[in-house]
């Protein structure tokens, strides 16, 4: 052995190495305060390390790079782990380096001879924040398309040169897959080479120049070995441990896949950039833009660059650490208000804005009221602060308002955070869905296409955009989409006054439609048919709002007129119903609710269909034509070859096909045809001119698939 | 300040007086230990995701299920025929509509409903090129390294060819509905004188 190694000694020199690399003279003997620029070294070991085996799972293409990353995170054999230490191990190199460099600033070891090496410390850690940035774009999610948006647009501002800066970033005007293969070969190739360089000089003038010994007086010089490479290492100890444990217990993100059509309201850049993304938001326009992302961030790094010059002066190394003192201090109070601004709702308690909250709902009723009544309506084409005044002046409290106005701009910081973090939650929901879809398997289009495919995620979108105006999807508890209904009479066109009934009171004007929370299941129909409820509303005249209207309500469909009418049928036919009668009602229900076909009643219409009440078309139409008062359904409703025909077709309600088939077109004559309709829209009416239609054949199926509670959830 | 470069130490420091001595086989034992630990455990965990190939278990990647080849209407008695097998794909991450993933020979020896047609994967044992089928020899030939197989599969000359064994035949081999093909594709492992499905 020993032989060995003396030959290779003898051919390779490799003793030099090693008794260089270790007997390095130390000053007045090992401190942890020498520490910090190992562990750099160490942190940037680990993320050559990690990225290396990354890169063997990943795929830079806008159709690949999140589905790889997907594919590394939750399918491959310690993806998660290996990407965490990754992700974590970043975070943790921007800490240390600003560690660092507060040291070697407050120490005074940038003075001469040291200034290149400051330098170069300097260029250093902009090749990491560099990397940082250009990793965050990698996974092609939500959070790290948006974030890098602003950065490249940043460079966009740059006077002159800054759109053909940013064009040569992105790889063109859009973000696409050369805006990944751009970035991945920056990050990957360009940086960490070039950080190699810079590492292998830092450190040989770092052995030329020797520490900068704290009081080497003190106590006796000592080599690098062993003490301080124990010291080191226990430190590098600690870092690894660290990021371990976070990668273990709280896995690096993964949001939605990045989709340009999103409003995503949680765009926010990595934690270490958020001081400057709260400075910008102090400049306004272009030249102001400039001058704070720009301008002043460069000011502040030709001063850091200065540093070894203006050190020679007198006062110069005050001045230094002092300047460096407010830098660091102003960034750390700026990710702090930024923190805040973002997430002050979380911890202010409940109620606390009762009282603005109570005076601007109070306004808008006074509003609601004034519209309803048909009085002269003060607060009509007023702005907000108008508003305030006429109504604190009505209520004779004005000298309550300006200890209000000023409890209005926290409520208005409050809402914006509830918004944020609303947003912050939606990102997470989003991006969970997204990787539980992708555990089928993603198409060769990329994930995206399951997203926008999923009725789970795309239907309540879909529905607040397009129906919610007149329906409600709410369940028992009354959670769901449900928009507030203004209280509005009804006028009498001559007289411009608000009708009034025979019993003197006025009469609403309906605006709404039922609540298709469980449409066509028996639970929907039951309440349908029911006397009380068909054409029930709760009218609250305090707030003048329409508050509940289940079924026809709130339509027009629940005006009675003698002889005709659901609401009309229902209410004097199915009142009184015997035993006997109240048995066929349920039986009627039972059937027609298995034409949906619905899967949360599956087990129920199979159990109906072994005790055969539910048969064939036949069967099922002869009980719909059971008489229920003087009528049948089939006596209005075409039902498999029975064929009223003055209502709504009844064959295969509420399944998928009848759903799609209604929201395209009800006014088709299988549904209200002749005017029957009360106000629901044609939405697909002309298939073979897709320019004329509201909602394209696709975004309807995915409406009705989410209406019948029918997407893809993963087996538990 | 002490400016010393590393060939000429100049202020070294003192001798280790030997009470020390203990200590410091503590202090280098340490360091070794703690300076193996924070090398070897990012290398490990790059490598155990590295090794992902061999410690994923098979079972959630490949699904052994029969793929419809063709109608017997379109396999004459007696004559081999390549068919295309459509599929559905699973790559890494990608799940593939059903499109072509490999290719199979099919022969009939007889009309006999009861006599199942032969079925062999197009890839050669030897090292997994795409065998052809040449009509006029009636015989398998492997383009890379002149394997050839009879119209049965079977190598021909093995003393000298260098496949190892004969064309894998596809035993998992169904008829449906009356008149359609099904059977399990399956890969082999190539270069052995066993046949063991991949």
């Amino acid at each position: 052995m020993n032989q060995l190694l003396l030959w290779l000694d003898d051919r390779t020199g490799y003793k030099g190495f090693v008794r260089d690399a270790l007997y390095e003279n130390i000053p007045g003997g090992a401190r942890w305060r020498y520490v910090w620029g190992s562990t750099l070294m160490f942190t940037f070991g680990v993320q050559m390390i990690t990225g290396i085996f990354l890169w063997m799972g990943y795929s830079p293409s806008a159709q690949t790079a999140w589905e790889s990353v997907y594919y590394i995170e939750h399918q491959m054999v310690g993806g998660s782990l290996l990407r965490g230490v990754h992700h974590y191990t970043a975070q943790l190199m921007v800490v240390l380096i600003a560690i660092h460099l507060m040291q070697v600033v407050i120490d005074g070891a940038y003075k001469a001879p040291r200034e290149i090496n400051f330098w170069i410390g300097l260029i250093l850690m902009k090749i990491t924040l560099a990397l940082a940035l250009t990793g965050y774009l990698l996974p092609w999610d939500q959070k790290g398309y948006w974030a890098t948006q602003v950065a490249t647009k940043i460079a966009g501002i740059v006077p002159v040169v800054g759109p053909w800066m940013q064009q040569l970033v992105v790889g063109g005007s859009d973000y696409g897959h050369h805006t990944l293969t751009r970035f991945f070969a920056l990050h990957a190739g360009v940086l960490p080479g070039l950080m190699i360089v810079f590492i292998v000089l830092h450190v040989a003038m770092f052995r030329r120049h020797g520490i900068k010994a704290r009081s080497p007086e003190k106590r006796p010089a000592a080599y690098f070995w062993p003490d301080q490479v124990l010291k080191d290492g226990v430190a590098c100890f600690a870092v690894l441990l660290t990021v371990l444990l976070l990668a273990r217990f709280a896995p690096a993100e993964l949001t939605a896949p990045a989709d340009p059509s999103d409003a995503y309201g949680a765009a926010r850049p990595e934690w270490y950039f958020l001081f400057l993304f709260q400075f910008l938001k102090f400049f306004h326009g272009e030249t102001g833009e400039i001058i704070g992302a720009i301008v002043i961030p460069g000011l502040v790094m030709g001063f850091l660059f200065l540093m070894p010059l203006i050190g020679r002066w007198k006062i110069g190394h005050a001045l230094n650490v002092g300047v460096l003192g407010v830098v660091i201090l102003g960034a750390g109070l700026l990710t702090y208000l930024a923190w805040n601004e973002d997430n002050v709702a979380a911890y202010t308690a409940e109620g606390a804005f009762s009282g603005v909250e109570g005076k601007l709902t109070a306004i808008e009723i006074e509003k609601r009221k004034h519209r309803a009544e048909r009085t002269e309506n003060p607060y009509r084409g007023k702005n907000e602060r108008e508003q305030l005044d006429i109504y604190f002046k009505a209520q004779g409290i004005e000298d309550e308002l300006d200890d209000f106005l000023a409890r209005l701009e926290k409520y208005k910081a409050y809402k914006k955070s509830q918004e944020h973090l609303a947003a912050v939650e939606e990102a997470e929901r989003n991006g969970h869905r997204a990787q539980e879809l992708a555990g089928q398997g993603i198409p060769p289009a990329g994930a995206l296409s399951l997203i926008h495919n999923d009725p789970k995620t795309q239907g309540p979108k879909l529905f607040r955009r397009h129906c919610a105006s007149c329906h409600d999807h709410v369940d028992a508890e009354g959670k769901g989409i449900s928009l507030l209904r203004p209280l509005v009479y009804e006028v009498d066109k001559e007289s411009g006054k608000l009708k009034v009934a025979d019993d003197g009171s006025k009469i609403p004007l309906p605006n709404a439609a039922p609540n298709l929370y469980g449409f066509a299941s028996r639970e929907w129909l039951r309440g349908l048919l029911d006397p009380q409820k068909i054409a029930a509303h709760t009218i609250d005249t305090d707030t003048y709002q329409v508050r509940d209207a289940p079924y026809f309500g709130n339509t027009r469909h629940r005006v009675m007129r003698e002889d005709e009418g659901m609401a009309w049928y229902v209410k004097t036919h199915l009142a009184n119903l015997g035993e006997e009668e109240q048995q066929s009602l349920e039986k009627i229900i039972t059937v027609l609710s298995a034409e949906a076909g619905l899967g949360s009643q599956r087990e129920a219409d199979e159990q109906a269909r072994a005790d055969e009440i539910i048969g064939d078309a036949q069967q099922n139409a002869a009980i719909l034509s059971t008489a229920l008062g003087d009528f049948s359904c089939t006596d209005c409703h075409r039902f498999h070859g029975q064929d009223g025909d003055s209502a709504p077709d009844l064959t295969g309600y509420g399944s998928r096909q009848w759903m799609i088939d209604f929201v395209s077109n009800p006014n088709h004559e299988r549904f209200y045809s002749e005017g029957a309709n009360d106000r629901m829209p044609a939405f697909h009416k002309a298939p073979n001119d897709p320019n004329q239609n509201k909602l394209t054949k696709k975004e309807i199926e995915l409406l009705v698939d989410w209406l019948r509670g029918d997407w893809y959830e993963p087996a538990k | 300040m002490a400016k010393s470069s590393p060939d000429t130490p100049t202020d070294d420091p003192p001798a280790k007086a030997g009470a020390d001595e203990r200590r410091t086989f503590l202090v280098q034992a340490s360091a070794i230990v703690i300076g193996g630990i924070v090398g070897f455990v990012p290398l490990l965990v790059g490598l155990r995701n590295f090794l992902n190939p061999l410690l994923r278990s098979k079972d959630d990647i490949e699904v052994d299920e029969a793929v419809r080849i063709a109608t017997l209407d379109d396999i004459e008695i007696g004559k081999v025929y390549r068919f295309k097998v459509n599929a559905i794909r699973v790559d890494a991450w990608s799940k593939h509509p059903p499109g072509p993933i490999g290719a199979v020979y099919v022969r009939r020896d007889s009309d006999d409903p009861k006599v199942l047609p032969k079925v062999y994967t197009s890839v050669c044992p030897h090292l997994g090129c795409s065998v052809d089928y040449k009509e006029d020899r009636q015989q398998f030939v492997c383009p890379c390294h002149n394997g050839t197989f009879a119209k049965d599969g079977t190598l021909v000359d093995p003393e000298t060819a260098p496949p190892p064994r004969d064309l894998d035949e596809l035993e998992d081999v169904e008829i449906r509905n009356g008149n359609e093909l099904w059977v399990v594709y399956r890969r082999f492992r190539s270069g052995i004188a066993a046949k063991i499905a991949e």
